[in-house]
């Protein structure tokens, strides 16, 4: 994907006091003890509700902007605010509050300790139980950040690069240039895989080398990765792929191992399948985010704000005008926040 | 201005102003609404409405800015869904970047953030897409993402630049390194603003090397000058950006206590444009001599009468030297007619002329400030007040409010010093706002200033971190927001209790003034005691 028309854009710097206006800024995230977060900018709450009857459990202050929502084994999680830069972490007993750097944009948790990459102070905060903090600096723009074993994997747009991180000791372990400009970044096993709108291509890289394995052309404009089905011995990791400019979402299988080639037999590296053409009216303007659970899968358009449940046939409109984290999948619902907590059964 | 520019334009505009020199504010209105009229790409019209909104700003005219910005909007939506419709990805990523700025303009962080977030998605490798970001956070006041924004595109330009080596590239290179000082002159601190006047100095050497001998020789056959807030096309974008540095960079100056560099600057920008209203507004300025300023602040006015900044500092002028300046038949004059009448407390002949200039210019705030100002000097508050509810403008809004209350009307009084109150718990956001206005203008009675010295307040603030250390057990705060409105201490603070920054705590305390810093106007706060609410 290519700009070709050149417009030449100068800034201005004419400062405007005027009426703020209320955000869609909400994000649901099912938490590992079943229970479904809301996190509400608008009412600046935080907010718990059992997924069986949707009663609400609990309810502490929230931040303005949120829209990251992370969780430890425990149930304990943090909320991101990118736009004020604090990260909220809370449990069933409170929330508490802790500004963070210029832009935190990805956060994780390994064991209890939380980790938030702040984009534009290019750092990456360690936050222990106790609230005691370290901070590493980080390459530029930082966009996504994912977890294998204990170790941090953060990728840097503008750099290409992926930075590996330890946990405990916190400190940073390498850095291999892999790609610029990815939209996607998702980890399964030893493998990495990134997302390339420009190029149309994802490419697949090495954990422990962070070096490229493949490249993969993959559509016309692949921006959303997500892993859907667990590998086993008959078969490998299924990655989806959504392309909003071809209309499609494409399933291939993600890479294998030499030892799980050998397992099988035979050795398919990442095939493209198209499961719905261009010319269907199941995805009108193009999906351009995935959630799966291992067995559904549902998508979302950003540009009409609008869910589908993908299904054997083709697709399923769920819910329209929904903020793009406004929902979320569980093992037989989907949950969409729509001025109140609405579950969905999926079919 | 350069006659031979205007002369195709006037013709078409200058019906029923043929008498007077034309402002110029109204012939940019006019050369950009002449481009919305003509204009058949989606994208180029929402940005000609965005520079329209800008130039209604500039004019005070508020509320035909929020218009102008929400027609923009409003096609940016419209283009966001075709081009995704169409499977153009490139063009939904620049139109929903331009929905941010958009966004951002109007005053929607928020969305204007999260836009951006969107388009980046799809073309984090669009330099001009970062430079939107940078100045749509400026705008919106997050100076920390406008820097790192604009270094992204910096960046992204610089290897681009090295790749292509035309002066297209070296242009674009500029207009980012232009943001980058912009943002980081916003940030305020000492090296934010060193190396913003490197990198500004470094775009006014390289828009004068003769890299860009051509496009000069371009802009002297075409006698081009429009400025434009969001320039397309070279010249444009050429002519605008080698304006905007010399200001930028003669402003530097001034404050850096250079007022001969930043003449000399300012001059540049009059040479090559004898009607910049900013420029001559800082040439009065800076005259050492009583003609040069009449003539300077003269052709300011012609430039453009509604510009805030100027009518204040002429009348500061007027007030110290009783300037009596040349006239001339323009719109200009008659402004500087209705100040100078106001200074003289001919109160009568200064509500007669701005009547007369608001049925000419109906939706200036500038001229809707100086009518309530001549109301309020003839005794007539109702009427004042009720000119002031038709201000769209924040600023002209708290100009009014402030003489309003320096003619002593109660009802501009914070309600707790009409009271006898010991305690006031939380007292509402706009009583403490107002009483920082009059705080920071002196203009506190004895007997209210007393009121205020007795009372204690109880409110729920949030505090900034410091980076003092403290024992375990005990928190240290120096400053915070209660509401809208910043407030510090005389000195960092150690309270009993763990408390982060941004918690929401309750603040017992005491007012003992205001203080002004670099983010604004803050109450200066004597602390008795914190807790959670």
């Amino acid at each position: 994907m290519r700009v070709s028309a050149r417009i030449a854009f100068l800034s201005i710097t004419i400062l405007m006091q005027v009426r703020a206006v209320a955000a869609q800024d909400v994000v649901v995230r099912q938490s590992p003890s079943r229970l479904v977060v809301v996190a509400n900018g608008p009412e600046r709450r935080i907010e718990a509700y059992r997924t069986t009857d949707l009663e609400r459990i609990w309810r502490f202050d929230g931040p303005r902007h949120p829209r990251t929502v992370v969780f430890a084994p425990s149930g304990r999680g943090a909320v991101l605010d990118a736009v004020a830069n604090s990260a909220t972490i809370f449990s069933d007993r409170g929330a508490r509050s802790l500004r963070v750097g210029e832009t935190p944009v990805a956060a994780l948790f390994v064991g209890e300790t939380l980790f938030v990459a702040c984009r534009d102070s290019r750092s990456l905060e360690k936050i222990d139980e106790s609230g005691t903090r370290q901070v590493l600096p980080t390459a530029s723009d930082v966009s996504a950040a994912a977890t294998s074993g204990r170790r941090i994997y953060l990728y840097s747009r503008v750099d290409g690069t992926v930075e590996e991180f330890g946990s405990s000791p916190f400190r940073s372990i390498s850095k291999g240039r892999i790609a610029p400009f990815a939209s996607d970044l998702v980890l399964d096993d030893k493998v990495g895989y990134l997302s390339l709108p420009q190029s149309g291509e994802v490419v697949v890289f090495s954990l422990e080398t962070l070096k490229i394995t493949q490249r993969v052309p993959v559509g016309a404009v692949p921006v959303d990765l997500e892993l859907e089905r667990p590998a086993d011995t008959l078969s490998a990791r299924t990655l989806a792929v959504a392309d909003p400019s071809s209309k499609r979402i494409w399933r291939t299988e993600g890479a294998q191992s030499d030892t799980a080639a050998f397992t099988r037999g035979f050795v398919r590296g990442l095939i493209g399948m198209g499961l719905y053409s261009p010319r269907s009216s199941s995805f009108p303007t193009g999906v351009d985010r995935i959630r799966s659970n291992g067995r559904e899968t549902i998508a979302f358009d950003s540009s009409s704000a609008t869910l589908y449940q993908v299904t054997k046939k083709g697709s399923r409109q769920i819910a329209r005008d929904i903020g793009s984290e406004a929902f979320d999948l569980t093992s037989s619902s989907v949950l969409v926040w729509q001025q109140r907590l609405i579950s969905y059964p999926l079919r | 201005m350069k006659a031979a520019a205007l002369t195709g334009l006037l013709l078409l505009i200058a019906s029923g102003a043929a008498s007077q020199p034309r402002m110029t504010t109204d012939f940019e209105l006019a050369t950009v609404e002449t481009v919305i009229a003509r204009e058949r790409n989606p994208l180029r019209l929402a940005a000609a409405w965005l520079n329209l909104g800008d130039l209604r700003l500039a004019r005070s005219e508020a509320s035909l800015a929020r218009e102008a910005y929400e027609t923009a909007l409003s096609l940016i939506r419209k283009e966001r869904l075709a081009t995704r419709s169409r499977s153009d990805l490139t063009g939904y990523a620049l139109a929903t970047a331009y929905k941010g700025l958009g966004e951002a303009k109007l005053g929607r962080t928020s969305e204007a953030f999260h836009s951006f977030e969107e388009a980046l998605r799809y073309s984090s490798d669009a330099a001009r897409i970062w430079n939107l970001f940078s100045s749509a956070m400026n705008v919106a006041g997050q100076t920390g993402k406008s820097v790192a924004s604009a270094r992204n595109a910096v960046a992204i330009a610089e290897t681009e630049g090295s790749r292509a080596n035309e002066s297209s590239a070296l242009l674009d290179l500029n207009v980012y390194r232009y943001s980058l000082a912009s943002a980081l002159e916003s940030q305020g601190t000492p090296s934010s603003r060193d190396e913003a006047i490197t990198l500004l100095r470094s775009v006014v050497d390289s828009l004068t090397s003769p890299s860009f001998e051509r496009l000069r020789e371009e802009i002297s056959r075409s006698e081009s000058f429009e400025v434009y807030s969001s320039a397309q096309g070279g010249v444009d974008a050429y002519i605008s950006l080698l304006v905007r540095s010399r200001l930028r960079l003669a402003r530097a100056f001034e404050e850096r206590g250079d007022p001969s560099s930043a003449r000399r600057l300012y001059e540049d920008v009059v040479d090559a444009r004898s009607d910049d209203a900013t420029a001559l507004t800082a040439l009065a300025r800076l005259s050492s001599t009583a003609n040069d300023r009449s003539r300077f602040f003269g052709d300011a006015f012609d430039a453009n009468p509604f510009s805030i900044s100027l009518m204040s500092q002429y009348e500061s002028y007027l007030r110290d030297k009783g300037l009596s300046p040349d006239r001339r038949p323009s719109t200009g004059s008659s402004v500087r007619g209705v100040i100078e009448a106001i200074v003289r407390a001919d109160y009568r002949r200064a509500l007669d002329a701005s009547s007369r200039l608001s049925t000419q210019f109906p939706a200036s705030d500038a001229i809707r400030y100086l009518k309530a100002r001549a109301h309020l000097g003839l005794g007539d508050r109702l009427s004042s007040r009720a000119v002031l509810a038709e201000i769209s403008s924040v600023e002209w809004k708290q100009q009014l409010s402030k003489d309003l209350s320096a003619a002593g009307e109660q009802e501009v009084i914070p309600s707790f010093l009409l009271k006898g109150d010991v305690m006031t718990r939380d007292p509402s956001e706009a009583d403490i706002r107002l009483l920082a206005s009059l705080l920071q203008g002196d203009r506190l009675t004895p007997p209210q200033r007393k009121r205020l010295d007795e009372q204690q307040f109880s409110s729920l603030v949030r505090f900034d971190p410091t980076a003092a250390t403290v024992e375990p057990g005990t928190s240290a705060f120096r400053s915070g927001r209660l509401g809208d409105q910043r407030f510090r201490f005389g000195a960092v603070t150690t309270f009993a209790g763990s408390y982060e920054p941004d918690d929401v705590l309750r603040l017992d305390y005491r007012i003992l003034g205001v203080t002004q810093s670099a983010i604004g106007v803050e109450l200066l706060l004597e602390p008795l005691k914190v807790g959670r609410p």
